[in-house]
């Protein structure tokens, strides 16, 4: 029971914060004249179907502190793979990453 | 009540536009200067768009504000070094904007340095260098980026920097992107001169001001194509094509400033700044090459070298990448700094102890000054200030040594087989000695005085606004320019001391190193300028 609790809690936070990402996320490109076939979801990719940049990622990584109100997110941990950059990051990715580090 | 209009224009220069005044290239400007005041406009230490233009608007050194560069670096507990970008919540001091505010006063600021991510302002503002896809961001209120982008007399996304043009100012351009540059420059000149413009003539704010860098953008990379001490004596006919455009590029600016000080109206207390002046760099100096045959940097083993006269790398990744920065005890992190910073060492890292700090400045000092150039046996570099030694307070990341180049250029960062290295062709480079030009109804008449500080300048608009000046502005209120200069006497704001800024929109505590190395992750993963 206190496992379901747990688990159902996690779910909850998980889902706060999937909710948050994809509206800082819907914001960060609503002037940007995207064609999307879909909304913004768990699987779209930044790069690939948002066209992000450099500094789009810096932009978009600075809203996510200020929206959660958290300093000093490790995001290089999201970017970076056995010391290598990353291809792609996807929002589920993000989200991962901010349940981890919150 | 009187209303005040400011026009910067980054890194304009009378050595310019004194010239084009007389020819006729800038007749409205020439105007201006015969029935204003005109003089030079000493620029801070480093005379650099960031510092230069936010000492500007907060009237205190930037010692005091914090923002020395573009970038500022920060220091990991393994002794590597990062970089991440400086934005509105590295600024230590209160703007011109919110000391206006706090007096009943409303304020447009557009396109100044340093203004992203916006903040609270009652009127309005919009911040320079922001690439267009984040223009929302930099703009308050949040209708005001609504109202820009249904505008129809200019694509708004033209008050965008784009950044991979950006980094062309240090690096070049090659043959077929030059008429390019020089029209994207116009563009976006005239772009903001609209949005000015529009904003005066429907929500006309006691304080407007709005910057034009266009001249910082076209003179970084054309300067032997305008100034008269370069011009070849027969020139080919690509390059009196390319200076053509160049003189219409000003003649393009006389018709911006013209339309806003129309717009502005007769009333208005008109002035002109720019943040420094410009003038030719012809050679490259290897300042991080010099610091590793010293001993005091080493070099990666991949590291890339400065040719082609480059000034730093191409990547950012690679930027950061080309020094063993467990192994170095002082660096030079970007050309625009000409500084070196010095690292701290502790038990597992190089670096200088406290203790021994003072003696290993001095040295450096005395070494860099008696530095020789090779080739002709001349001193090289010129000036060296020991930034921490002056017993003044500062704002970190304060360089702990900034050096002046005899030729008033920015170093190059890479590794380089020769410290020295004279330049095909010279560049355009910073100056000192910017230009102030004062027009309107408490202004002289067809006067220069002796050059003002652009310190001066936050207490100025103060005084033509009626406004008290925080007592703790490092300027002055020159009243040599004012017709009532006798009458003049300063007007002192109680309590004595400037306000910190207070961010409604999003509250922010003091940065952590850890928000700082998250930022520069991101420029290094995403290689800083696509």
């Amino acid at each position: 029971m206190k496992n379901t609790i747990a688990s159902m809690k996690k779910t909850d936070t998980r889902s706060e914060i999937e909710t948050t990402v994809i509206s800082v996320l819907t914001e960060l490109v609503e002037d940007w004249d995207l064609e999307m076939e879909e909304e913004l979801n768990a699987n779209t990719r930044l790069i690939a179907d948002l066209g992000f940049e450099s500094i789009d990622v810096v932009q978009f990584a600075v809203s996510l502190e200020q929206s959660f109100g958290k300093d000093g997110l490790p995001f290089e941990r999201l970017f970076m793979r056995n010391g290598d950059y990353v291809e792609e990051i996807l929002v589920c990715d993000v989200v991962q990453f901010l349940e981890n580090n919150l | 009540m009187k209303k005040t209009l400011m026009i910067g224009l980054d890194g304009a220069t009378f050595s310019l536009l004194k010239p084009f005044m007389k020819d006729g290239t800038m007749p409205f400007l020439r105007r201006l200067v015969d029935e204003g005041v005109h003089a030079d406009l000493m620029s801070t230490r480093n005379p650099l768009t960031p510092p230069a233009w936010i000492s500007m608007v907060t009237g205190r050194s930037p010692h005091v504000h914090g923002v020395y560069d573009f970038l500022r670096p920060s220091y990991l507990d393994d002794g590597s070094v990062f970089l991440s970008i400086n934005d509105s919540r590295n600024i230590s001091c209160e703007t011109i904007w919110a000391m206006v505010n706090r007096h009943g006063r409303r304020a447009t600021s557009l396109n100044f340095y340093g203004m992203c991510p916006a903040f609270q302002v009652d009127g309005y503002l919009a911040s320079g260098f922001v690439p267009w896809k984040h223009l929302r961001r930099g703009m308050y209120p949040p209708s005001f980026f609504d109202m820009v982008r249904s505008m129809e007399a200019f694509d708004y996304r033209s008050l965008g920097m784009d950044i991979s043009e950006e980094k062309k100012c240090l690096q070049g351009l090659v043959e077929d992107e030059q008429e390019d540059w020089i029209r994207l420059q116009k563009k976006r000149d005239t772009a903001w001169t609209d949005l000015c413009c529009h904003l005066m003539r429907t929500d006309r704010t006691e304080l407007t001001a709005v910057v034009l860098d266009g001249p910082d953008k076209l003179q970084h990379l054309f300067w032997r194509y305008v100034d008269a001490n370069y011009l070849p004596e027969e020139p080919d006919e690509r390059f009196i094509h390319i200076r053509d455009l160049c003189l219409e590029f000003y003649a393009q600016l006389d018709r911006n400033i013209k339309s806003m000080v129309e717009t502005a109206g007769p009333d208005t207390n008109v002035i002109l700044t720019s943040d420094h002046g410009f003038g030719a760099t012809t050679e490259v100096v290897y300042i991080n090459e010099w610091l590793s045959r010293r001993g005091l940097l080493t070099w990666a083993n991949d590291a890339e070298d400065g040719g082609a006269g480059n000034l730093t790398a191409n990547k950012m990744k690679d930027h950061l990448g080309m020094i063993d920065w467990k192994s170095t005890t002082a660096f030079c992190p970007t050309p625009s700094s000409n500084a070196i910073y010095v690292k701290k060492g502790n038990a597992t890292t190089n670096g200088v102890k406290d203790g021994e700090y003072l003696e290993f400045c001095l040295n450096l000092k005395r070494e860099l000054l008696d530095y020789r150039d090779p080739a002709s046996g001349e001193q090289v570099i010129v000036d060296v200030d020991l930034n921490k030694l002056e017993g003044t307070p500062y704002v970190e990341p304060s360089p702990d040594i900034s050096i002046r180049l005899r030729d008033g250029g920015f170093v190059s960062i890479l590794k380089s087989d020769e410290i020295v290295v004279p330049r095909e062709n010279p560049e355009g480079t910073h100056r000192p000695n910017g230009i102030f030009v004062a027009h309107g109804p408490d202004v002289k008449t067809g006067v220069q005085v002796e050059p003002l500080n652009l310190l001066d300048i936050t207490p100025l608009l103060l005084h033509f606004l009626g406004l008290p000046a925080p007592e703790n502005l490092e300027g002055r209120v020159p009243s040599e320019i004012l017709r009532s200069e006798a009458a003049y006497a300063p007007r002192i704001e109680q309590p004595n001391v400037t306000k910190l800024p207070v961010r409604s929109r999003r509250k922010r505590e003091d940065a952590s190193p850890e928000e700082k190395e998250a930022l520069i992750s991101m420029l290094k993963v995403l290689k800083y300028i696509d």
